[in-house]
């Protein structure tokens, strides 16, 4: 664990979803740090809860959820207590959201340097001269060659990859110290995650500003993020450094996807079953219907708690690959 | 699924959907007390000592001016309101309907047909039902074409929407590859699969129909006093309001708003069924 | 382009509806008691008896070169006289209804909108209902029975003016405008108190597809990506309000363009109850009397009046919205 104290930290998280048909637990007691600098992935499939832990932390819950326990401190501040004229002040200036869709975040009617303006006025910036400023250099910060021109034009005027730079933009235009990125390359071409990736890799680092990436792919976590934390059913159930995780998975749940990356020459390894129902989780493991070790006679009954097995390496597993 | 869980998907079924089954029940009893019940009074023979009488135990909602008891007539005139209203929405729905599975195929033909439509309403609907009525002869038969005509259009717009998304789903494509004609594939294929929002937007249409209906005769065209209608029981009582006798309209009025609201909800419930199926 | 072929369209089609549809006018007015030789000068004077064609042409002929829409047969008025003198008090009622309507409207849809499920939501759903389901001229007696008899805080329905009062001299046609030109305070007062009820009809009776429409976008718009980026980048609430209602103008101002051109004939019951002496209650007053050159004016007029301002509305749609193209 870094010395320092961390960035940001989430303790005991948990959010719900109430609707028609039952409570979704989609996060059901997490905790982590980031800290000044890091890039960490939060990697899961779809439901895992890694969506709603990043939204949970700028605040941005989608309806019907609300935070129903734990903590979250952001730079000295509990943000989950926060009144909402504060809340909004860290939004964009410390907290930053890189957004999925550009088309449908960027807003359609304004013309691009409007949105910039609208931004930049709500945290104080003062002059036309200094936005206008501003603004070019971000834009040029995330790659774009004529800033001016697409200052002027509207959002459905631009590419997928354009809109994406011009949201990210947006986002870094007060050099928040932490970018929360939740799938930020869904719906683009493949050269065009990329780039994007890359660019958000870039940015980060040579700012020395930290990120929670969320994203499904295994591959992109791997090769942007220093930390990882691998979420299943509303749980983390392993983290560490990636090299570590990669190397030595430890969790069954991480084995398997790792096992399932499709490789030359290997016949492809999905998982077997499904994710548990979020309204009614079984007692004990989360991965047991799915695990195919089931080391322990303990999983049926008992959820494993988080353990440590290497420098800043935690598993929630009663397995233990080096028993065998 | 096990029969149980059929019961159980029927009664959440209703019970979400109290409204519907609120709606249906009522138009139910509004129409068998139109026609079979008996009446306390006789609504076609006015009483002249017991003229503009509020509501009171004798008569339930009051007399007229010229001694009609309300309750029976705004009963009454439930036999012509709504079986003008009703098939008058009937008849647009099938013209409506055929037209426009014929106008879905694309082709110059069918935008020529849209274009044509959209200029048909530029038109004020209800002047034009108004004129229809009084060129062809102050009846009911034609109020009934009016009601037809005005509300075609809809029924086109319905039909060739809901027909343009079906053909992008891939089974119409699959009937055609497979040799079936185009008709075949209209009626069997592309307006099953519509009769949910069709019946709907008629529910809606028979709401609309009823408003014109009243509105015609509040004029005098169409069905004219003495035959009991909401819209000319209205008229009459119109008079009456400005001296204070508010049962002689506001009854008949209430009528037209217990029943508009009814068709109303039908075509409420159905598309949240609709929309429940998709759950 | 497209425009004078509609105006075509409408212009013949106005022509086709009166003159091609089944029954004898002739009769129709006459009576059934009328004789022969009657029927005879009726169908003269109304010039049925000249071969279609012919009536056609001198119809269009007349309409383009003198801008003559005929005469009406019961007064022996030009039809453009009678209609231009009531139009500019359709549309006054008209421009007060909308904005009554549109105001109400989207203050119930807002708060619903805002509300969602609680007693304000519900409140204003059950305002929809119920000014959705009544007839407008139901909904005018029953204001005339509630504000005017048992409160007294609006004057009878006998016109726009009270019974003694003078109209100020005609500068643009519109009253409330010409009485302010006047420097006639009083008579302002009193033809704005006039309208009153008709007005407060009008804008009940339509403000419930404004409320229902603002309540469905706003719903959407509320939860939208854009509204979620927005509030990410820390804008003030009020202004990521002002995003979500972007959303809206489309629909409302297509749907007052829309109610604004339906306006014309379809405020002809208001306008009767209230003898307002618009261009619909006098729309009605031609059609039950048969008063054809008057009926097919009417028709025309209305029709070609629709057509603006359907086509002013796509021009405004078009300005405001960038992301519509226009084809």
């Amino acid at each position: 664990m870094m010395g320092s104290t961390p960035l940001l930290s989430v303790a005991d998280l948990k959010v719900e979803f109430v609707t028609k048909l039952g409570t979704v637990k989609a996060v059901n007691g997490i905790s982590f740090g980031v800290s000044e600098g890091e890039i960490v992935g939060v990697v899961g499939e779809t439901g895992c809860g890694k969506s709603a832990t990043a939204r949970a932390t700028i605040g941005l819950l989608r309806r019907p959820g609300r935070v129903t326990h734990g903590t979250i401190e952001f730079d000295g501040v509990e943000v989950l207590s926060l009144p909402p004229r504060d809340l909004r002040r860290i939004r964009g200036s410390g907290l930053g959201f890189v957004p999925q869709n550009p088309f449908g975040s960027l807003n359609g009617t304004l013309r691009i340097e409007r949105q910039f303006r609208n931004v930049l006025r709500a945290h104080g910036a003062a002059s036309r001269a200094e936005i206008r400023s501003l603004s070019i250099k971000t834009l040029e910060d995330v790659g774009i060659s004529d800033p001016e021109r697409i200052l002027r034009g509207y959002a459905h005027e631009l590419s997928g990859g354009m809109a994406q730079r011009v949201a990210i933009a947006l986002a870094l235009s007060l050099d928040p110290k932490l970018l929360i990125a939740d799938e930020p390359t869904t719906g683009l071409d493949l050269t065009i995650q990329r780039q994007i990736l890359d660019l958000l890799h870039q940015l980060v680092t040579v700012r020395g500003r930290s990120m929670v990436l969320v994203s499904h792919d295994l591959g992109v976590v791997a090769q942007y993020c220093s930390r990882v934390l691998v979420m299943y059913a509303g749980v983390i159930v392993e983290s560490g450094p990636v090299r570590d995780v990669l190397k030595t998975p430890a969790h069954p749940y991480t084995r398997a996807l790792l096992a399932a990356v499709p490789r030359r020459g290997k016949p492809l390894q999905g998982l077997r079953g499904s994710v548990p129902d979020p309204i009614n989780y079984p007692i004990g493991c989360p991965f047991y219907d799915r695990c195919e070790i089931r080391a322990d006679p303990r999983c049926a009954t008992e959820a494993p708690p988080l353990r440590q097995i290497g420098p800043d390496h935690w598993v929630a597993s009663f397995y233990d690959p080096d028993m065998v | 699924m096990s029969n149980q869980l059929q019961i159980q998907k029927i009664l959440k079924t209703i019970r979400w959907n109290k409204g519907l089954a609120c709606a249906l029940t009522l138009l139910g009893l509004i129409v068998v007390s139109s026609t079979l019940l008996p009446l306390p009074h006789d609504p076609m023979q006015p009483n002249p000592y017991q003229t503009l009488r509020p509501p009171d135990g004798e008569f339930w909602f009051g007399t007229d001016r010229v001694g009609f008891d309300v309750f029976s007539r705004t009963i009454r005139s439930a036999r012509v309101d709504l079986p003008v209203s009703v098939v008058g929405t009937l008849v647009s729905l099938v013209v409506g309907v055929t037209i426009g599975l014929v106008v879905s195929v694309k082709g110059r033909w069918s935008e020529r047909i849209m274009r044509c439509l959209d200029m048909f309403q530029a038109f004020p609907l209800l002047v034009l039902a108004i004129v229809v009525v009084a060129l062809t002869g102050n009846n009911l038969r034609n109020v009934v074409v009016a009601i037809a005509l005005v509300n075609i259009p809809r029924f086109i717009r319905l039909v060739r929407s809901e027909a343009l998304a079906l053909r992008e789903a891939g089974f119409i494509e699959a009937a055609t590859s497979i040799g079936a004609s185009r008709v075949r594939v209209m009626v069997r294929h592309l307006l099953p699969n519509m009769t949910g929002v069709v019946v709907a937007q008629a529910s809606l249409a028979a709401a609309h129909a009823i408003i014109v209906v009243a509105g015609l005769s509040f004029l005098g065209i169409g069905i004219t006093p003495p035959q009991a209608s909401w819209g000319t029981m209205i008229r009459s009582g119109s008079q009456n309001i400005a001296t204070g006798h508010w049962w002689v309209a506001v009854f008949p009025g209430l009528a037209v708003f217990v029943v508009v609201t009814s068709f109303n909800m039908v075509a409420d419930g159905i598309y949240r069924l609709l929309a429940g199926d998709d759950q | 382009m497209f425009v004078p072929l509609a105006a075509f369209v409408v212009v013949t089609f106005s022509f086709g509806l009166i003159n091609l549809t089944p029954g004898d006018p002739a009769v129709l007015i006459g009576g059934d008691f009328a004789s022969e030789e009657r029927l005879t000068q009726i169908r003269t004077e109304l010039g049925l008896d000249r071969p279609i064609h012919e009536r056609y042409g001198s119809y269009i002929a007349d309409l383009v070169i003198h801008q003559d829409l005929g005469t009406s047969f019961f007064t022996k008025l030009p039809v453009w006289d009678e209609i231009a003198q009531r139009l500019p008090d359709t549309v006054e009622l008209i421009v007060m209804g909308l904005a009554v309507a549109l105001a109400y409207g989207s203050l119930l849809g807002v708060a619903s909108a805002y509300s969602r499920f609680r007693w304000l939501d519900r409140l204003s759903r059950l305002s929809v209902t119920v000014t959705q389901s009544t007839p407008d001229f139901l909904l005018g007696i029953v204001l005339i029975y509630v504000v005017f008899y048992l409160l007294g805080w609006a004057p009878a329905p006998l016109g726009r003016l009270g019974m003694l009062e003078q109209a100020p001299s005609q500068v643009t046609g519109f009253l409330l405008v010409d009485t302010v030109i006047a420097g006639d305070w009083r008579l302002f007062c009193s033809a704005l108190h006039h309208s009153m009820l008709p007005v407060l009809t009008l804008g009940l009776f339509y403000s419930s597809h404004f409320a229902k429409t603002m309540r469905a976008v706003l719903v959407r718009s509320l939860e939208s990506d854009q509204v979620e980026f927005a509030r990410a980048c820390g804008l003030p609430e009020w202004r990521v309000i002002g995003y979500a209602f972007r959303d809206v103008r489309t629909p409302v101002i297509t749907y007052v363009g829309v109610l604004f051109a339906a306006l014309f004939g379809g405020a002809a019951i208001v306008e009767t109850i209230f003898a307002w002496g618009g261009l619909g209650q006098w729309a009605i007053e031609v059609i039950l009397k048969l008063d054809i050159p008057a009926i097919q004016g009417f028709i025309l007029v209305v029709g070609l009046l629709t057509l603006i301002v359907y086509f002013l509305l796509d021009i405004i749609v078009l300005m405001l919205d960038p992301r519509v193209k226009y084809e």
